[in-house]
């Protein structure tokens, strides 16, 4: 699946620790998100959905 | 035509009959089955006092202690540990099991070379597998 993590996150001047941080996840988790090795589960896509205040068919993409 | 309405192939249809409660009754009666078997065998334990059917009932018992501990500690893993690093850890998990059986199978052909496996290095197998397994994942993902 894609996504547009990192195009986000760039928007908002945030380092991938800064997100982690705001998820409460671990740093190595966003980057695996942001590089297509990992695709969030459902409740920590929810969550990535209302930090961007966007509809997660915003953020993550079908391939 | 998107790929949902083309006809599934062949590994695929294998894949799709293979129901996993079957499965896995099979893997538990067998499993349950070969630990009443090997505590029968008197090469198994060296020192036991305990009669062997004791032995295969604290064996059973045990194991179901333990088994219920770890999925109490696997929960917690899930709630506390997050999601990527879980799922990377059960995948990884998977992997080590999976190794351990097929080099156990292997191993026991070699075994007039190699002796018989102990324990301990069944551990290792499991281990080194596990830590293969989650480094793999690191590296490779499994987004695809």
């Amino acid at each position: 699946m894609k996504n547009r993590l990192k195009v986000l996150r760039a928007e908002r001047d945030w380092s991938q620790a800064d997100l982690a941080s705001r998820l409460a996840v671990s740093r190595q988790s966003v980057n695996a998100i942001e590089t297509g090795k990992y695709d969030p589960s459902l409740p920590l896509a929810f969550k990535i959905a209302d930090l961007f205040e966007m509809p997660i068919e915003e953020i993550f993409l079908r391939d | 035509m998107s790929e949902h309405n083309q006809t599934p192939g062949l590994r695929s249809r294998i894949y799709k009959s293979l129901k996993p409660d079957w499965a896995f009754g099979f893997v538990l009666i067998v499993g349950l089955g070969l630990l009443v078997l090997e505590v029968q065998d008197p090469a198994q334990y060296v020192a036991a006092k305990w009669s062997a059917s004791a032995v295969a009932a604290a064996a059973i018992v045990l194991t179901l202690i333990i088994a219920l501990l770890a999925t109490v500690v696997a929960a917690l893993d899930r709630k506390k540990t997050d999601d990527y690093h879980f799922q990377i850890m059960a995948n990884s998990a998977i992997i080590a099991n999976i190794t351990a059986i097929f080099v156990h199978m292997v191993w026991n052909l070699a075994e007039p070379r190699l002796g018989t496996m102990s324990v301990q290095i069944m551990i290792a197998i499991l281990l080194f597998a596990w830590g293969l397994g989650y480094f793999f994942y690191r590296w490779r993902g499994f987004g695809q």
